[in-house]
């Protein structure tokens, strides 16, 4: 038990010193022969969340899903951390959707479009089926003034914001504070030292379903464009049937759709309407069309054979090169883009 | 607010940066003002309202010792007084805590006799640490009018004294004899305290965010198949052991951050844990485990209700109703008031045959295997969804049938569960004289190995589960 009285000691106690020195050399040289077994040992490979740092593309990354984290992105666009959200201001095209449309534009094949027309681009797509709610509260928070949305019409004009967006939007000054504090902390260990702070605990071969069964994934998100970079993930390379028609978006919908159109026009922006295969789709192709013929604009959505996806809901990596490349070959092919970006 | 956020490593760099420039000599008005602001800071983060709550327990608590601390009140106006702030701390937990379990109750009976009585369900959260700081807050009044200690005339300092935020949510327990005297006591920055604040604290955290936390997903995923129909005994006693090593390494680490975090400040708080899987009876498990709540359940109830000074039975019966209340204390449910009956009961039969005095090394042996294999049969009440779980898991358990540990992750296990059992085997050998306690450069290395690996094999983080209550 340590000594209770007073004493005018400060840190300078010989002991004390030397109990500190002890702790930073135990530390550092844990930390380096830590990190040495990382890079070196097969077994250890998941250790880092993500990509090796050298691995990974250029640019500013944060992990926006992977283990305990799920749609950090919610809370890094919505609360305007890091600069996330500067880039989507600066962007003339912004893409809106839910994780299917994160998966299917791949980052490279967005970056490579943007380079095409010297514009900037990003993706605002966010997990968890959210649909135009959350996307909607960011817009008019941080006035998004791009000049083309570009949105996935699969279940997206509902109004309806998933069980977390809706907490998201629903937070009070304490809980929106407290959820600033914890995220801005958040990104800052995930987007910084998780680069070179392993984490070990995910190596340990504990084969527990939430886990995908032993294998560690995760998904980082680019600050710069927003798109999604997936890393381990699991390819079950389910076909997409183009003959799978699945069900009707509802006629409901339509308002919905009419009345964001007309508060993005407000802002001086032009929508397009998309449309992203999977193995069971939410919704067929052909509603999506007629959505976007009654709220009058155009509907970009290319018509591939064998593509497949890496689970029910997304495009595998290589279907996602080909559609992300077709979809956007097709934007730029409509009048208007050709008259927004001449 | 939790210990394990970054909103709480703000406030604590804050309020260490005022200790360490402005608050050097502990007592100035200014620190105390940051101390006390810090700590409804830290509660309101939980629920703003909720901040009424410990305002009111202090209110009534702090004009009810300045009644019972003048000389001239006459008994009966004192008893009433007294009984006027249990009332209000009592009633305070009854409402948020066990309104909808007694709800509940009167419908399930109402039902078993046939009625049908529609009861409303109250749809609020419960304030953090409730159990905590009204069991603290009630400790003064009833110490005052004991007369064994003056009333506080300081509204401020009382104030701190309930809501120091330390130990605000999940103990240690604190009396107010042990802490309202320190609140005066000048206490310079000393650095070895300081150091060893500091290694309290990550030892607290190693243990709740990597044995804990990684304990919890583990058992997140196996507890429900121990309870299946067909599930093995040795599945059964692992879930029950791991738990067992879960909830210590949760509170136990709690209790760590909470010392460290007082020492820092210029406090000292009582131990709270002393490795309590090495009791050799159940009297001695209560010494061991949440030891500030077993003083405060010996002497505000216990003693009250006559102690061991009326007789055997009379002692039994009291064992049994202190442990039924303390069951009945950490949560309203059935599966805490059983969880409480096997200690009362335990504790009971260990008198009934004098096991926890001394006796032959064999028995003590047999007795030590027997308390253990009780205590961890206990967790499985206190952590199943209800009764029937808990029951079929210790049915299984019991049966000794299908040894096999199923599709446990053994090696993970005996990982994640060698910390605990590296603390009862130091505090073993330390007790016996045969290893001294840890020096500081021993605990340095210890300090490195358990913060780098909380930053790097720390689990999908969980509150306390002392939080609840």
């Amino acid at each position: 038990m340590p000594s209770s009285t007073s004493s005018s000691r400060t840190f300078t106690g010989a002991g004390n010193g030397r109990a500190i020195a002890v702790f930073a050399v135990a530390l550092t040289a844990l930390a380096v022969a830590a990190e040495a077994l990382a890079r070196t040992v097969p077994a250890l490979q998941y250790a880092h969340p993500g990509p090796a740092p050298e691995q990974r593309p250029e640019g500013d990354w944060y992990v926006d899903h992977g283990l305990g984290v799920n749609s950090f992105s919610h809370r890094v666009l919505y609360h305007g951390l890091g600069s996330s959200i500067e880039n989507a201001r600066a962007a003339e095209v912004v893409i809106l959707g839910s994780s299917k449309v994160l998966c299917g534009i791949p980052y490279d094949t967005l970056d490579a479009f943007a380079a095409r027309h010297g514009i900037r681009c990003f993706n605002l797509g966010l997990g968890f089926g959210e649909s135009n709610v959350l996307p909607e509260a960011i817009i008019e928070r941080f006035d998004l003034r791009p000049r083309l949305f570009v949105a996935n019409a699969d279940w997206f004009f509902t109004d309806s914001p998933s069980a977390y967006g809706a907490t998201v939007l629903t937070d009070g000054w304490v809980e929106d504070s407290r959820e600033r504090i914890e995220a801005q902390g958040a990104f800052f260990y995930r987007q910084r030292l998780q680069r070179f702070l392993p984490h070990f605990l995910p190596t340990i071969p504990i084969p527990i379903r939430r886990w995908g069964e032993g294998r560690v994934s995760a998904f980082l998100r680019s600050a710069d464009t927003g798109s999604w970079l997936p890393w381990n993930a699991e390819d079950r390379r389910l076909p997409i049937d183009p003959a799978s028609a699945g069900p009707h978006l509802p006629p409901w919908q339509t308002p919905i759709a009419r009345r964001v159109k007309e508060q993005l026009a407000a802002r001086g922006s032009a929508l397009v309407l998309t449309w992203v295969p999977s193995p069971f789709p939410t919704s067929s192709r052909a509603s999506a069309r007629a959505l976007a013929e009654e709220i009058g604009v155009p509907f970009v959505a290319p018509e591939l054979e064998g593509l497949v996806a890496m689970d029910e809901l997304h495009l595998n990596g290589e279907a996602a090169h080909r559609f992300g490349e077709a979809l956007l070959r097709e934007l730029e092919s409509t009048a208007l883009f050709r008259e927004l970006f001449p | 607010m939790s210990f394990v956020s970054f909103s709480f490593l703000w406030l604590l760099a804050g309020t260490v940066l005022y200790r360490l420039t402005l608050g050097r000599r502990k007592t100035e008005t200014g620190y105390l003002a940051v101390l006390l602001g810090s700590s409804l800071l830290f509660y309101l983060w939980h629920v703003p309202s909720y901040v009424l709550i410990i305002v009111s327990s202090i209110c009534v608590d702090y004009l009810a010792g300045l009644w019972l601390g003048q000389p001239n009140r006459s008994e009966l106006s004192r008893r009433l007084v007294l009984t006027l702030s249990l009332v209000v701390n009592l009633g305070l937990l009854f409402v948020f805590k066990y309104t909808n379990f007694f709800l509940g109750e009167v419908a399930s009976l109402a039902a078993a006799m046939g009625w049908e009585l529609s009861v409303p369900t109250l749809n609020w959260v419960l304030p953090m640490g409730i159990s905590f700081y009204t069991f603290q807050s009630m400790s003064y009044t009833i110490d005052v009018y004991r007369r064994v200690l003056p009333a506080y005339e300081n509204l401020w300092k009382f104030a701190l004294f309930v809501s120091f935020f330390p130990q605000l949510m999940a103990g240690p327990i604190v009396r107010a004899k042990e802490f309202l005297y320190q609140i005066d006591r000048k206490r310079r920055v000393h650095a070895r305290v300081f150091l060893e604040g500091l290694y309290l604290i990550i030892r607290g955290y190693f243990l709740k965010m990597v044995v804990a936390d990684n304990l919890g997903v583990v058992l997140e995923d196996h507890w429900a198949r121990a309870a299946e129909e067909g599930a093995g005994s040795g599945l059964a006693w692992a879930v029950a052991i791991l738990f067992g090593m879960r909830i210590f390494c949760d509170f136990a680490g709690y209790s760590s951050v909470a010392r460290g975090l007082a020492y820092l400040f210029g406090f000292r708080l009582p131990i709270n844990f002393n490795s309590p899987y090495l009791s050799a009876t159940f009297k001695e498990f209560w010494g061991r485990w949440h030891i500030s709540l077993g003083r405060w359940l010996r002497d505000y109830l216990y003693i009250s209700l006559g102690g061991n000074r009326r007789g055997e039975a009379r002692t039994m019966l009291n064992l049994f109703l202190v442990m039924f209340l303390g069951g009945i204390w950490h949560g309203a449910a059935m599966t805490f008031l059983v969880w409480g009956v096997i200690h009362g009961v335990a504790l009971g039969v260990e008198r009934l045959l004098k096991l926890h005095e001394r006796k032959s090394r064999l028995v003590a042996v047999l007795w030590y295997l027997v308390t253990q294999a009780v205590v961890m049969l206990a967790w499985v009440f206190f952590a199943a969804a209800d009764n029937e779980q808990g029951a079929r898991i210790v049915g299984h358990a019991l049966s000794f049938q299908g040894l096999g540990f199923g599709r446990l992750p053994l090696a993970t296990c005996a990982l994640l569960i060698l910390p605990p059992v590296l603390v009862h085997v130091r505090t073993w050998l330390v007790e016996r004289g045969r290893l001294r306690a840890p020096g500081r450069i021993e605990k340095a290395v210890l300090a490195a190995v358990m913060l780098y690996a909380t930053l790097t094999a720390f689990g999908v983080s969980n509150a306390f589960i002392y939080f609840q209550f």
